[in-house]
């Protein structure tokens, strides 16, 4: 039901999805009937606390599910495959890291404490660059005819012009050394090219990169151009001295250079989907905001498709076009970043935006939402909302609500939205929000012009 | 083991009313923090001086690596400071000190952690988490008597007493963190480090952490330090903010004033990357990024913390000091 | 909210808004009434309270093999208290009285398979020129009760000592360099060469003592793995956050040894302990065979003797039944412990309860 017109095109259409695990014996179901469709190009906020059952939904789309999940009914629709469909990890190769990658939220444990990050960017490179079955059968196939038609020629050939023949070639094949291996030299830094044993290594590389090109076998990237790749990379996440620190381990980078790193490996396939499960809840402010203008960069360059999981709302303001609100393995309000910013709906969205302190005065204290969110192990009746919810009505806790719409983009799960709901005051600060939002960025927003700042 | 109260007789710390000059209860002079790793010193906080007021909330920013971690950790002595001077209430509490005093001061002075989860003793029920400092120094009469202690603390948080004889697996992380403040609050302390109490939480969870730091602070006329790297929670909650970066004081001034009119080019970073939630104008925001090298401090052109208006102090150079005397002036006219 | 029947939105729960509607439309004045939220059921815990301790009970029992085993333990310690009632013979009398037939045997060694009467045969055992036939059955049973209680001790000894010893290394840093020196320096001579000097002292300075000099002799140097296992275990959980919570709080040290590190290493001693015990019994088999087992009193032997006896001169390879004895003791012994040992530490271990 979160339809769009089909002006744009959707990358991912998930339809009445619904998810659970299996622990002690028992089924707990986790997600429940969410249906979405992501547009491609945008990027999707999904807001919620934990245990909503966020991480689990992305979880889906990449098949990372824990051994003891299992998706209990609906599809996921990707480039015409139902995700939920696959069951063996062949499957999934082609789809997880190539055309879907993942963004995890502790850079300290994604990385590999023992092996450089150049190397870790290059092997991905490597891996992601090798060329496909269907590409060496198709080799295969070409290089037997062309070995056949150059048979031929030779057998026509006398002795002497086949001599020359032969020592063309080799002359040719000579040549295609030299451009390679000019080539790669221009990717090495000054100070490898007076190594020499780094030259001998090149030289072997581009003599099997010459074989490979003279008989047109598709490859993978060979270590050097690797390098070079990995270096662009590096350069397009903003580390600086790229040359140096390609070749420090992860203990020798900050948590936010870290999350460069992992960024820079998720781009190295150059995916279509990128999925961020909350890459900045583990760094500082001023960290989180340069990553997060960093993905916003890259998403325009690149033109992929993000969806980003964080509980935070500030940082959704940042990046979203649009949001989804998940509460107890629901979505129970999407909408523009305007829709849910401007126009809230839910009671939950209600009191997540209430409880922020840029928008709290220090006279009252903060409203918070009493409780914890719904542990999954006994079953939900209603809304699972209504237990915390200081507008529930008798009929949250009998039927979970639908989603009514609001309008073409905004839709809300909430019975507050039936006609014969009676009319609630919204809370204070959703009343006051535009003027608190102005007061609390008028503030704020003095300090990012003027003044002496070193940009 | 002794049953009586252990708490040492003589209460050094306790001063009369009419011995409070300036009301401030804690005192750092020129405190030297350092790590030995090896023989090598990694020297994280030098020259500190900082007057923490009686009875105010004082905010503590930074970002990680700041040395703000330490400096809290240094006043409860987990990290001793190197050299100079903590007093508590003018009495010194740093460096070598009688261990009489050193037991009064951790009922004097306790510390909310930041991370719920490995705070708590995961192998002892609440109950005893909440009690270890009231056993540490038998500060009931019975076990009736601590019982009802503790299920009056656990109450004041938000949680049932019903919860003693539960495991911390079995909360949330925003119970976890209420637990580990009843656990501070119990020992009814005059001084309480917050140290980053609610980075590891949820955002729709740090409100109810934060009313009750408040609350506490009310009631009990306690002081805070509340140590944290985001200003927007800060501001909140606080009463003054020190900012700190690489292990110095670079500005100090009331909340509002610091938004207001904050100085230090550190500062306006800070400032910069707090996020508004306001989809129009987040979306047009300009990071500030804050370079060291922009200072350019020479030996003649020494910064130090001044004092550019009353109460509003800024780490300046004498040449800075014009300029930021200009910027006041400019925005105490634009208004 | 009584008046209205729960049953009856329970069918309708998952089906489409219309259905639902049709019952709602009948209450709907007390339907759409605002309720909120009520303070009881705001903090409420929803998991069940569960203890550590039982679900570790739970897990260990959850492997079949593990009632096998404690089985197994159980059939060898009745056997070794009520074995030599059954179908005994002093295993040496020194008389040279044959266990068989009440005769001295000549200067050969005598071996005799098992039958009716031995059931684990009979070894002959060299009294210095003539050898004295004694019943394996019995041997072995006396020889068990010995080496089993020997093992107990010194593994109750050991991991005592070793526990006390390695949370005082780990938790007081000034404890540190000394131990490891010294752990070092024992680490680096010959094991056996240290059995057989401390031995030789022992036996000057303390003959009279047999059982328990053998008890020092493995215990004096045996606490080291332990302690140094614990005091690895505790350096990694000591600058966790809920211990320095402690210190804040004002524990004392042995408060925290006991609260806050101990119970996180369960998981090891416990191992470590159920696989101490064969190694005491083993550790003494070896001791044996150098014959440096504690001098016993007439009609005492211990199991290492036993085997030293079937070993001598190869005279298993042609009996092999003389292997028959010892084996059926100290193998199901030592697997079952081992088993044990494992089940236990992963039982206990937390992160296998989810």
């Amino acid at each position: 039901m979160a339809n769009l017109k089909n002006e744009k095109n959707v990358a991912i259409k998930v339809t009445d999805l619904s998810l659970g695990f299996v622990a002690r014996g028992k089924k707990i179901h986790v997600l429940r009937d969410i249906s979405i469709d992501i547009v491609e190009g945008e990027t999707l906020a999904i807001v919620g606390e934990s245990g909503s059952g966020k991480s689990v939904f992305t979880k889906a789309f990449t098949g990372m599910l824990d051994a003891n999940g299992f998706i209990n009914s609906g599809s996921i629709i990707f480039h015409g495959q139902d995700l939920v469909a696959f069951n063996s990890n062949k499957q999934w190769i082609d789809i997880r890291g190539r055309k879907i990658a993942t963004i995890f939220q502790d850079p300290m444990t994604s990385l590999n404490p023992l092996f450089s990050i150049g190397y870790q960017i290059s092997e991905v490179l490597k891996l992601h660059s090798k060329p496909t079955k269907e590409q060496l059968q198709e080799f295969k196939k070409r290089k037997k005819e062309n070995n056949k038609i150059e048979k031929e020629k030779i057998q026509k050939m006398d002795k002497n012009e086949k001599e020359q023949y032969f020592a063309k070639r080799k002359e040719e094949k000579k040549q295609l050394f030299e451009t390679l291996y000019a080539k790669a030299l221009l990717d090495l830094s000054k100070k490898d090219r007076k190594d020499p044993l780094k030259l001998f290594l090149l030289k072997q590389e581009v003599k099997k990169e010459t074989n490979d090109a003279w008989i047109g076998k598709p490859r993978a990237m060979s270590n050097h151009e690797a390098k070079k790749e990995t270096l662009n990379l590096l350069k397009k996440v903003q580390i600086p001295n790229a040359e140096d620190r390609y070749k420090d381990y992860p203990f020798q980078y900050s948590g936010g250079m870290r999350q460069r790193v992992v960024i820079a490996i998720a781009l190295a396939c150059h995916p279509e989907v990128l999925i961020c499960d909350e890459p900045t809840t583990a760094l500082d402010v001023t960290v989180q905001s340069q990553i997060i203008q960093l993905i916003k960069e890259l998403q325009k360059d690149y033109g992929w498709t993000t969806i980003f999981i964080t509980h935070d709302l500030g940082v959704v303001a940042n990046v979203a076009d649009r949001i989804a609100v998940m509460y107890g393995g629901q979505i129970v309000e999407y909408g523009t970043a305007e829709d849910i910013f401007y126009r809230p709906a839910h009671p939950y969205t209600w009191a997540l935006l209430s409880s922020l302190p840029q928008l709290g005065s220090k006279e009252e204290p903060l409203t918070f939402i009493p409780g914890n969110p719904p542990s999954f192990s006994s079953e939900i009746i209603g809304d699972p909302f209504a237990e915390r919810n200081h507008y529930a009505l008798n009929i949250d806790f009998l039927a979970n609500p639908p989603m009514f719409k609001i309008s073409e983009t905004h839709s809300a799960k909430t019975w507050l939205l039936d006609p014969r709901a009676p009319k609630v005051e919204k809370p204070k600060v959703i009343v006051e929000l535009r003027e608190r939002m102005k007061k609390a960025s008028d503030e704020l927003i003095k300090h990012q012009k003027g003044g002496r700042t070193g940009v | 083991m002794s049953k009586q109260n252990r708490i040492p007789k003589v209460d050094e710390f306790a001063i009369s009313q009419a011995e409070r000059p300036d009301d401030i209860i804690v005192k750092m002079q020129d405190v030297k923090i350092s790590f030995k790793i090896g023989t090598q010193e990694r020297v994280i906080i030098n020259h500190l001086n900082l007057d923490i007021k009686r009875g105010e909330i004082l905010g503590l920013v930074g970002e990680s690596g700041s040395g703000k971690t330490t400096i809290g950790r240094a006043i409860i002595r987990i990290n001793p400071a190197r050299s100079g001077k903590i007093l508590y209430n003018n009495v010194c509490i740093s460096g070598k000190i009688p261990k009489e005093r050193e037991k009064l001061l951790k009922t004097k002075i306790q510390m909310i952690f930041q991370d719920p989860s490995a705070s708590l003793n995961e192998r002892a029920n609440i109950d005893y988490i909440v009690s270890e400092g009231l056993r540490a120094f038998h500060m009931y009469d019975s076990e009736e008597d601590r019982i009802d202690k503790v299920s009056k603390i656990l109450e004041r948080v938000g949680l049932r007493p019903e919860f003693l004889s539960r495991y911390p697996h079995e909360f949330s992380g925003g119970q976890r963190q209420r637990i580990g403040i009843a656990r501070a609050m119990v020992m009814k302390p005059e001084f309480v480090i917050a140290d980053e109490p609610i980075s590891a939480l949820d955002m729709s969870i740090r409100a109810q952490v934060l009313n009750l730091i408040k609350e506490f602070q009310q009631q009990e006329n306690l002081t805070v330090l509340f140590i944290a790297h985001d200003l927007s929670v800060v501001k909140y909650i606080s009463d003054r903010i020190a900012v700190i970066y690489a292990g110095k004081i670079v500005e100090l001034a009331s909340a509002q004033r610091l938004f207001d009119a904050g100085l230090h080019p550190y500062t306006k970073s800070l400032l910069s990357a707090v996020p508004i939630p306001d989809p129009q104008i987040e979306k047009k925001k300009k990071i500030v990024t804050y370079d060291p090298m922009m200072h350019r401090y020479s030996a003649k052109n020494v910064p130090e913390l001044i004092e550019i208006e009353p109460g509003h102090f800024v780490r300046a150079s004498a040449s800075e000091r014009i300029e930021y005397e200009a910027e006041l002036k400019r925005l105490a006219g634009g208004k | 909210m009584s008046e209205i029947k729960k049953d009856l939105f329970r069918e309708f729960r998952e089906e489409e808004t219309i259905q639902i509607e049709d019952a709602v439309e009948q209450n709907v004045s007390e339907l759409f009434k605002v309720v909120g939220t009520s303070p009881e059921n705001i903090e409420k815990l929803d998991a069940v309270p569960f203890s550590y301790w039982k679900i570790t009970f739970k897990a260990l029992f959850k492997k079949p093999f593990v009632i096998v085993s404690i089985v197994m333990i159980l059939l060898v310690v009745f056997f070794t208290v009520f074995g030599p009632l059954i179908n005994f013979y002093p295993p040496v009398t020194g008389h040279g009285v044959n266990a068989i037939q009440g005769e001295k045997f000549g200067s050969s060694p005598y071996y005799y398979g098992p039958n009716s009467v031995n059931w684990f045969g009979v070894c002959g055992i060299n009294m210095g020129g003539w050898f004295a036939g004694t019943d394996m059955w019995s041997c072995v049973w006396q020889g068990a009760r010995l080496s089993l209680l020997l093992g107990v001790v010194v593994a109750l000894i050991d991991t005592v000592l070793g526990i006390i010893i390695g949370a005082a290394w780990g938790y007081f840093r000034w404890l540190d360099p000394i131990l490891i020196e010294f752990r070092n320096f024992v680490n680096n001579i010959p094991t056996l060469l240290l059995d057989i000097l401390l031995m030789q002292l022992l036996m000057k300075y303390m003959a009279q003592y047999g059982f328990i000099i053998i008890v020092f002799l493995l215990c004096a140097l045996g606490w080291l793995g332990l302690a140094s296992f614990v005091r690895n275990q505790i350096i990694i959980i000591r600058n966790r956050e809920y211990n320095i919570a402690s210190q804040t709080l004002g524990s004392s040290s042995w408060t925290m040894i006991s609260h806050n590190f101990l119970p996180y290493l369960v998981s090891v001693i416990v191992t470590v302990v159920s696989t101490a015990i064969p190694s005491a019994i083993s550790a003494e088999v070896g001791l044996a065979y150098f014959n440096l087992s504690f001098r016993v009193s007439d009609g005492d032997i211990t199991l290492g003797q036993v085997l030293t006896q079937a070993v001598k001169d190869n005279a298993w390879m042609n009996h092999p039944y003389l292997l028959l004895g010892p084996m059926i003791v100290m193998v199901p012994l030592t697997i079952a412990f081992f088993y044990l040992g494992l089940a236990l530490s992963d039982a206990t271990d937390p992160k296998t309860h989810r």
